[in-house]
């Protein structure tokens, strides 16, 4: 099956990129950024490719358990990741460049910080 | 074309490596062991195409889950280190 050995490429070359975002990054927030995408964007185009390919209702159940889980865990965890570096890391100068408009939230006590 | 995914990855994996020995913060290792097993899930979904046998997809389900629940634990840990 080649159309899904090409997805599955283009998934890996979606992960490749966010490896070299990771790298190349400039602060926690930007890398962790360019990861999130690549988790998402990557590990689906691969595994959509693994079910073009294998195409066998044994192994597809798990690819798309998989997916399923991706899907639901991955936002929510890269969320709670970025939460806690913008905690930990912003009170340091020069991490995120501009404006801060969560800081302005947070003081305008329309965020609640710790909920 | 499975050996070009290989290669791909293996790029990838040196790129999360490299974060995490480098990293200045807890935070960026954390984001370089969760690419590592990026790498890893799409690897093995990689190796089931060549193959062919599905012998290690639940492997895949089971790497999503830890990753999830070891990134949510170290994210609560490096916000509860700060306050």
């Amino acid at each position: 099956m080649v159309v899904g050995e090409l997805i599955a490429l283009v998934g890996c070359i979606v992960v490749m990129l966010g490896g070299i975002g990771l790298v190349r990054g400039r602060n926690p927030l930007a890398r962790s950024q360019s990861l999130t995408k690549a988790a998402t964007t990557g590990l689906a185009l691969v595994l959509i490719g693994g079910i073009v390919a294998i195409r066998e209702w044994r192994d597809v159940s798990s690819l798309v358990l998989a997916l399923l889980l991706q899907f639901l865990t991955l936002p929510v965890s890269s969320n709670l990741m970025a939460r806690s570096m913008y905690y930990r890391y912003t009170r340091e100068p020069d991490l995120i460049d501009g404006k801060d408009e969560l800081a302005d939230a947070i003081a305008a006590g329309r965020i609640d910080p710790r909920t | 074309m499975i050996t070009a995914c290989f290669v791909v990855l293996a790029i990838a994996a040196a790129c999360f490596t490299y974060r995490i020995v480098r990293g200045p913060s807890l935070a960026d290792r954390v984001s370089g062991l969760d690419g590592l097993l990026l790498v890893f899930m799409a690897a093995l979904t990689i190796l089931a195409i060549q193959t062919g046998s599905g012998a290690f997809l639940p492997v895949v389900v089971v790497i999503a889950l830890v990753s999830f629940v070891s990134t949510a634990v170290v994210a609560r840990f490096i916000e509860a280190r700060s306050a």
